[in-house]
């Protein structure tokens, strides 16, 4: 895409934007959004957290969280995506009740292709796992492969746990963060959430 | 907002702070403080976005517009579909076997 096109589209998309992004950053993220749903790869991790160890984001992946699936009463443990606000996890933030991080859980797509294919058939099964590749299942959350997700994964944000802020102390944070978002992935897992529980076309008057 | 309750995307763009407002705020549009205070803190306010855009996105204005965003929004909207059911009982039975 020329460069004069690109500003062009910049002005228009701009409200769209985070506005705290420096222009080479909002420029990034407008040519990954024009690739979207391709390309949606690793890059995504690129951001490091390193300099605030302490700290979680909106999208981190998180090893060792726990799971319990109702009706099932049983503990699991398991690598989980944050769907809490940033800002509602900084410690430094005070709040007057007690803060609690709320994630889903990510499951591995290739175990799941293979119960698709066991259920259904080779050719449903990859049909399948494309549409959720190209993140068009509104409430599954496709993540690539990455450097500490060495294969493709999904989140379902529908199967939301909980816990509280202080169990994730700081060096949980420094062991058992596994990535966190960039603008990209952070983007696009926003639009999904609000796609998924924010849409206003339920067609009811609650009046 | 037009009659059929359609937004103009061109609207949103001239006055994005308005019609946050309007979309996600308890207080209506006729509390000016409340849009006197949005309008001063305008650069935080983009954490408003994500939860009106979703809706923006699948307005009509957008959803034929050849704009990235609205590029963007028709394939975030218009090509997502609810998880089948068939293979969401697939993975609720398997799921402890799943995570990761």
């Amino acid at each position: 895409m020329a460069m004069s096109n690109v500003l062009q589209q910049m002005e228009k998309f701009g409200v769209f934007l985070p506005r705290y992004l420096s222009e080479a950053s909002a420029n990034a993220l407008l040519q990954d959004l024009l690739k979207f749903p391709e390309e949606f790869d690793s890059r995504v991790f690129s951001f490091t957290a390193a300099a605030e160890p302490g700290l979680l984001y909106q999208g981190d992946g998180f090893a060792n969280l726990d799971f319990v699936f109702l009706p099932k009463l049983a503990k699991l443990p398991g690598k989980g995506l944050i769907l809490s606000n940033t800002c509602d996890m900084d410690p430094t933030n005070e709040k007057a009740v007690p803060r609690l991080v709320v994630y889903s859980p990510i499951f591995s797509l290739s175990r799941f292709q293979a119960q698709l294919v066991s259920a259904k058939s080779n050719a449903f099964a990859e049909d399948y796992i494309g549409k959720i590749r190209r993140q068009e299942i509104s409430q599954l959350f496709y993540l690539p492969a990455g450097p500490q997700t060495s294969e493709e994964s999904f989140v379902d944000l529908a199967q939301i746990n909980h816990c509280t802020r202080e169990m994730l102390t700081k060096e949980q944070v420094k062991t058992n963060r596994l990535f966190s978002l960039n603008n990209t992935g952070f983007y696009v897992l926003l639009f999904k959430l609000s796609v998924f529980f924010c849409r206003l076309q339920e067609g009811i008057d609650r009046k | 907002m037009t009659a059929t309750g359609v937004i103009d995307y061109k609207t949103w763009a001239a006055a994005p702070t308005a019609l946050v407002l309007l979309l996600t705020s308890p207080f209506g549009a006729a509390d000016t403080n409340a849009i006197k205070q949005i309008e001063q803190s305008r650069a935080e306010l983009e954490y408003f976005h994500p939860s009106t855009y979703a809706y923006l996105a699948s307005t009509e204005a957008v959803l034929t517009s050849d704009e990235i965003f609205c590029q963007f929004a028709q394939k975030m909207i218009q090509n997502t579909e609810d998880i089948n059911p068939d293979v969401y009982r697939i993975l609720l039975d398997n799921r402890e076997n799943l995570l990761l």
